[in-house]
């Protein structure tokens, strides 16, 4: 069987080819990237004989349809997603290949949930957002309404480090996300709320403790309100380490330094040049831990009574992202995921398997 | 001035605060680095495999397929490793040179925070 990675020598993607390769020896997993280099020198780095190395440019769809032949799989890391999701993914479609993303941008999700039909047609199933955020954040949305009579609130948030990712892509997206309407689905409908708005302290996992969240544009209010039946509210926030880098974000977004994608390019590309600056700069206060979290609150019914789950996770953002987009591949893979079409995760993962699987590598669910 | 043997112990006392830490435990689960350390007056070469977060094993000679490598002269690697400068302003005043990628580097000096927190 061969799995293809279209971004595999990135920081995600590496994480995607590592797991694969190790928890699906007998299969060929393909690490297809635009830097051949760099993607030897990750292949050579993971070390296992069934990782294979190919060079592609995304944007060139011939490359894309080549790469993808004789492929079971293919799990697409190229973000920002808000511009590749469009691109990949209905070649994916066409090529009659099971599909896997980390799609994180609430936009590039809607307009994936349109190829809906084209995938049914195709008899493809394509599993998006499939990372920590979206993804694992899902599949505790689906968990709590599964423990719940009924599920009423779902809050959703993050916290991710800028010691903890390195790229181009991360940086457009936190842009792309921090600015403008970002959705929200409050008193059961769709609604659209500030980005960087509506403050709220929230506890994670130790060591990264309490941080100050806000609104931003991200997948699962858009998508938990069509699967989680008769729920009111689905609402995400999050928040950068260091603290005082939201500030920066907040500054660009209001002097519209980041309003275009000529100027956002710019920006991200400046900034992701020295992260070891910008965290000394941003970071004399609350040194940046290097690690990313999430927790998720689903408030409810239960026999009569309100009932709240709560539930946190920690890691690198690469592991956090990278493996349930593996995990989710390989489910695939054995026939754990049948039902073409595209989905979201808490469409398709059965939760109990899925964090079963998190703990083999190490990934603990904590009940906060 | 640092001696090679006040370095030897610098960097075994500061391993056994890395391993015993249970929150570098927890965040560097997935951090597997082979990590060399160059000094010069003294010249010393040590080598630390990090494995999951956990220093393995650690050997006083050069590995040429380092991840990551840190220069400096003795007793700023001395001060680094015991808590007393502070790595990432030093690398930014070119006082210690680091190669490695921009996040090892940010691991490596929230690595050193943690311990002497």
């Amino acid at each position: 069987m061969k799995f293809v990675v279209l971004g595999g020598a990135g920081d995600m993607g590496g994480e995607v080819v590592a797991d694969l390769a190790q928890f699906s020896p007998e299969s060929q997993v393909v690490m297809v990237d635009l830097r051949r280099d760099v993607a030897e020198k990750k292949a050579k780095s993971i070390g296992l004989p069934n990782v294979m190395v190919e060079q592609c440019d995304v944007n060139r769809r011939d490359d894309v349809l080549g790469v993808l032949k004789d492929a079971k799989i293919v799990v697409n890391c190229v973000g920002p997603f808000y511009k590749y999701e469009k691109v990949i993914l209905p070649l994916a479609i066409e090529s009659g290949v099971g599909y896997v993303d980390i799609c994180d941008d609430h936009d590039a999700t809607e307009r994936a949930l349109s190829y809906s039909d084209m995938a049914r047609s195709n008899d493809v199933t394509a599993l998006i957002g499939m990372g920590w955020t979206p993804g694992i954040t899902n599949v505790l949305a689906r968990l709590g309404a599964e423990k719940l009579d009924q599920a009423e609130s779902i809050h959703i948030f993050w916290v991710g480090s800028i010691a903890d990712s390195e790229g181009l892509a991360v940086t457009k997206h936190v842009f792309h996300v921090i600015q403008g309407l970002a959705p929200s689905f409050e008193n059961y409908q769709w609604i659209d709320v500030d980005a960087l708005s509506g403050n709220e302290d929230v506890e994670f996992p130790d060591p990264i403790g309490v941080q100050n969240t806000y609104y931003v544009g991200h997948p699962e209010p858009v998508t938990i309100p069509r699967y989680i039946r008769g729920v009111k509210n689905v609402t995400l926030k999050g928040t950068l380490l260091p603290k005082d880098i939201n500030k920066l974000g907040k500054f660009l977004v209001d002097t519209d330094a980041v309003s275009t994608e000529k100027k956002l390019h710019a920006v991200s590309e400046f900034l992701s040049g020295d992260l070891v600056v910008l965290s000394n700069i941003f970071g004399t206060k609350d040194k940046p831990l290097p690690v990313s979290g999430l927790r998720v609150d689903v408030h409810g019914i239960k026999a009569g009574k309100p009932k709240t789950f709560s539930w946190g996770a920690i890691d690198s953002m690469g592991r956090l992202t990278g493996i349930p987009a593996s995990i989710g591949a390989q489910m695939m893979a054995r026939g754990k995921i049948k039902q073409p079409g595209v989905l979201p995760a808490e469409a398709c993962i059965q939760p109990e398997y899925f964090i079963e699987e998190l703990k083999k590598r190490d990934i603990e669910i904590e009940e906060m | 001035m640092v001696t090679a043997e006040t370095l030897i112990s610098t960097l075994n006392t500061f391993v056994e605060k890395v391993n015993a830490n249970l929150t570098l435990k927890k965040i560097l689960k997935g951090w597997s680095k082979l990590v060399v350390i160059k000094t010069k007056d003294p010249d010393t070469e040590a080598t630390l495999k990090v494995e999951k977060g956990t220093v393995i094993d650690m050997k006083f000679e050069d590995t040429p397929t380092a991840d990551i490598i840190l220069s400096a002269n003795a007793d700023v690697i001395n001060d680094i490793f015991t808590g007393k400068a502070n790595p990432s302003r030093l690398y930014l005043d070119g006082t210690l040179k680091v190669f490695a990628s921009q996040k090892d580097q940010m691991v490596l000096d929230a690595i050193v925070d943690i311990v002497w927190k």
